[in-house]
């Protein structure tokens, strides 16, 4: 009897011990995704105040620039639909277009003096500056993360729960090598 | 520097005529050192002769060897009073020449340091130190970036049963700047191994006090450092490729394991020195090469906002 009772009580020590950690390891990932999670949604509010500086941009380089009508409507297009988008892939990928757009413009504003002296510009390209700068320490928090919950998936024994808890790999978000967030330019 | 003046013309018009007036205080004080020990070595060994004898010494023994030991108390007086005023005398004529030869819009402030509060907030080192010493308190703004720095030895006051001993939490320079980005947490930016500049050294878990471990990508910038900060996107707001670069450079540069903190959009930075800086031996004379080092010192200190590019001003905080 008491052999008996000897035997549950370690059995249920022991799956008291697995249970225990098998609910930290679980623990643990979900810590992991919902760190993805997070740095997902800080990228997400930078690139709004990037889209909320946009229509400003657009409006204030208009009247100075002539010859690039219609990469401004393709810049405000691509920003309807961005706001628009709720699909990871696309979003990077919208997030990318306007990054070259804007490139391109602010490349072009080198054209037009007038324009790179005014007040209003000087203050908007500080804002885009500091969004760009902001957006790629969000950007480089998320892929951070993402790799850290990779590898916390891909881990034995966390790939086991992680499989069994249906955990999908998460996308890096990657700029293109051409495709570069515009350079910070200096106001001098 | 741009209103940098040449050193050596500094020198032969300014530097040189304080030093040799400096020289005769200094060859007084030495003198006064001497007329202290002389007196104090003859009265100690007449007082000694005179206790300890085994025959009964005259009592005149004992009236010269106190006559004696207050002249060598009055000289002690002397010479350290000599030597205060010499060392007073050395700041305010050479170290100030010295600085102003850097950038002549430089406030030099010889017996001041920086804050204990700017110290404390920095939250580079323990802040449980018995002992906070500092002088030569430079400040000035370069181009579009307040600093100001000092020399710095904190330490505390450890007891080992009766005996106590004083050991250094920090010796250098303390160099603290205005920031070119605004943030509003905390980043740490520790040496890989330094157990006294690190607070969290003696706390297991990194995420006490509201700070996280953060990993960042450059390989050689993780072996260098380890980086904890209140808020991950801020750090790497911060911390860019490029600035992780800098900051590794400044570290080869100055050849010494500087760390550094941002706190309330300042960046402090430690730069460890083992050697008391701007201060002249009363040993030897002052000479041209040690002048031409502390120069150097001043103008390599100052640089740190060039190395991490403080006056770039490209985002919203101008």
């Amino acid at each position: 009897m008491s052999f008996l009772f000897n035997a549950v009580v370690i059995v249920l020590a022991i799956a008291l011990v697995v249970g225990m950690i098998i609910a930290g390891i679980y623990n643990n990932l979900i810590r992991k995704r919902n760190m993805v999670d997070n740095a997902f949604y800080s990228i997400d509010v930078q690139l709004k105040k990037r889209y909320d500086l946009i229509p400003s941009l657009v409006e204030t380089v208009k009247g100075y620039m002539h010859h690039e009508k219609d990469l401004l409507t393709s810049i405000a297009d691509l920003r309807t639909r961005a706001l628009g988008s709720n699909d990871l892939n696309d979003k990077v990928k919208l997030a990318n277009d306007i990054s070259k757009g804007i490139g391109q413009l602010l490349v072009s504003v080198e054209n037009y003096p007038d324009l790179k002296a005014s007040q209003n510009f000087l203050h908007l390209q500080a804002s885009l500056n500091e969004t760009e700068e902001q957006l790629a320490a969000s950007r480089r928090f998320y892929n951070s993360a993402v790799a850290e919950y990779h590898n916390a998936i891909q881990q034995f024994p966390s790939s086991i729960i992680a499989k069994r808890s249906g955990m999908q790999p998460r996308e890096y978000f990657f700029v293109p090598d051409d495709q570069q967030a515009p350079q910070p330019i200096s106001f001098n | 520097m741009d209103s940098a003046r040449d050193f050596e013309q500094v020198y032969a018009s300014e530097l040189k005529p304080a030093l040799l007036s400096l020289e005769s205080r200094r060859k007084r004080v030495l003198r006064d050192g001497l007329f202290t020990f002389i007196p104090a070595a003859i009265s100690i060994t007449g007082l000694i002769i005179f206790f300890t004898s085994d025959r009964l010494l005259p009592s005149y023994i004992y009236i010269v060897s106190l006559l004696v030991l207050t002249v060598a108390v009055y000289f002690g007086i002397r010479c350290y009073n000599g030597n205060k005023d010499y060392l007073a005398a050395f700041k305010q004529l050479v170290m100030f020449a010295v600085v102003k030869a850097v950038d002549p819009d430089l406030i030099y402030k010889p017996f001041e340091s920086v804050s204990e509060a700017d110290y404390k907030k920095s939250g580079l080192f323990k802040d449980n130190y018995d002992r906070f010493r500092g002088d030569d308190l430079i400040q000035g703004l370069r181009d579009k970036t307040v600093f100001c720095f000092s020399e710095l030895h904190t330490e505390e006051e450890v007891k080992r049963g009766k005996s106590s001993s004083w050991e250094t939490i920090f010796r250098g320079i303390f160099f603290i700047a205005d920031f070119n980005k605004d943030f509003h947490g905390r980043t740490y930016v520790w040496n890989d191994h330094d157990s006294k500049l690190n607070p969290l050294s003696n706390i297991f878990s990194s995420f006490d006090d509201g700070l996280e471990k953060i990993v960042l990508e450059s390989t050689e910038f993780e072996s260098a450092f380890k980086v904890y900060s209140s808020d991950q996107v801020e750090a790497r707001y911060i911390l860019t490729p490029s600035m992780m670069e800098r900051m590794l450079r400044l570290r080869n540069e100055l050849n010494t394991p500087v760390t550094y903190s941002f706190v309330d959009t300042n960046i402090y930075v430690a730069v460890p020195f083992t050697t008391e800086l701007f201060e002249p031996s009363l040993f030897a004379e002052t000479g041209k090469n040690k002048l031409k080092g502390y120069y150097e010192t001043v103008r390599a200190i100052i640089s740190i906002v060039d190395e991490l590019e403080l006056n770039t001003r490209i985002w919203t905080k101008q």
